[in-house]
């Protein structure tokens, strides 16, 4: 059995956002070297980690939830021409979806941890060896700005308890209620008028 | 089997040289095509099936010491080995370039002055000058990585072919066929890769009185 290599020479999860369009681009750029592991003693330097040039490669993405073994939330495929050197770019979200519990777009990138999980068949076929499965990380411009696009803070409602509490709708689907709202003490009021002249006192007593 | 070719070329030079006198009769320049492979067996033992001959280039200069129909040629030569092959569709390729010293020593089987027909055997040390491998479009210099030995020592038979055109002047032509008698794997494992050769090389003679 084959072991193969698959080298990562970057992974750019550009989740790309222009503020012109309704959404972001549905994608994930992904770069990525595929190397056939399986060597051969030749004469001289034998073949070990030759990269898979100029083949036809199939690759599985699988984003899972929580940890690396947690629930399928998305799952595609990619059918792949490698380059001289084994090289390979796509985009995750482009692919064709896999037994996928949701699409691409319904993946709800703002609660929890999502992993990418990699898997390739060097051979173009479905026969897929795991290349590992690594968390993804925070990137300058992340899907999830679409929601704070259209939200603008992410708040959907408020709503007056009528009680001087406030209760927040957000984009989720949570609220929260802010305890009753009193306000500030008002600065303190300007001097008052001088008073009227009082009654004439009592005639005193002769000594 | 190496004994046996050792064994072979010690008694024939000591043969032609109880002949007689030997003579410098002949100077010549020989050049042609090499038709070079390996052969290798991996550390298990196993050979390879996949590796192809290669046409490269070898010349060469050589003198003819000659007693009766008995030639003895030492030869100083050029010459390129290699092989071909390919892995999980990756081409696999070899060249390098040998500096030789060979001697041979053939018997000449017509009793003519005008044509020679000799066939022969011959041995050869070879220092490796330079050397090249490529796996697939990735080069690596052989003699940088020192992954085979720089030394080859060889066996030939040759088959020698001549025509004295003049008093003066020679033509020639000759097959020989080269093996490795030492291993020129340079690997730690069990490796063992031996050069092997084809050549086809004509030549121009000197004809001395």
């Amino acid at each position: 059995m084959k072991k193969i290599l698959i080298l990562t020479l970057a992974l750019a999860t550009s989740f790309s956002f222009n503020a012109q369009q309704e959404a972001p681009p549905q994608g994930i750029n992904y770069q990525a070297v595929a190397i056939d592991n399986s060597g051969k003693e030749i004469v001289g330097i034998d073949v070990t980690g030759k990269p898979v040039a100029e083949k036809e490669i199939r690759v599985r993405f699988s984003i899972v939830k929580s940890s690396t073994s947690g629930t399928l939330t998305y799952r595609e495929t990619h059918l792949l021409t490698t380059d001289a050197y084994g090289l390979f770019n796509t985009v995750i979200g482009q692919g064709i979806p896999d037994s996928s519990p949701m699409a691409f777009s319904e993946i709800d990138w703002g609660t929890g941890y999502h992993f990418l999980k990699v898997e390739i068949d060097i051979k173009g076929g479905t026969d897929y060896k795991d290349m590992g499965t690594q968390q993804l990380w925070s990137v300058p411009y992340a899907l999830y700005s679409k929601y704070a696009d259209a939200a603008g803070n992410g708040i959907e409602s408020v709503t007056d308890n009528g009680d001087g509490s406030l209760t927040f709708t957000y984009i989720d689907g949570s609220t929260y209620t802010t305890s009753p709202l009193t306000g500030l003490a008002g600065a303190q009021g300007p001097q008052g008028e001088p008073g009227p002249q009082g009654p004439a006192g009592a005639n005193g007593q002769m000594a | 089997m190496k004994h046996r070719l050792l064994t072979l070329a010690a008694m024939a030079l000591l043969h032609v040289t109880g002949q007689g006198q030997m003579k410098l009769t002949d100077i010549n320049l020989v050049g042609g095509r090499n038709f070079s492979t390996f052969s290798f067996k991996d550390s298990e033992g196993s050979k390879d099936q996949t590796l192809n001959y290669v046409g490269l280039n070898t010349f060469g200069i050589n003198f003819n010491l000659t007693a009766g129909r008995h030639i003895l040629r030492p030869e100083l030569s050029f010459r390129q080995a290699g092989a071909k092959s390919d892995y999980e569709g990756a081409a696999l390729s070899w060249k390098m370039n040998y500096l030789d010293v060979n001697l041979a020593y053939l018997v000449n089987v017509l009793n003519s002055d005008r044509f020679v027909v000799a066939p022969g055997i011959g041995l050869g040390a070879g220092y490796m000058l330079n050397g090249e491998q490529y796996i697939g479009s990735t080069r690596y210099s052989i003699t940088d990585t020192k992954s085979l030995k720089p030394f080859d020592f060889g066996f030939q038979g040759l088959a020698h072919f001549r025509a004295n055109i003049t008093d003066n002047l020679a033509v020639s032509l000759e097959y020989r066929f080269g093996m490795g008698i030492t291993q020129i794997e340079n690997a730690d494992n069990a490796q063992k890769s031996r050069n092997i050769y084809q050549a086809a090389l004509l030549g121009i003679g000197i004809r001395l009185k």
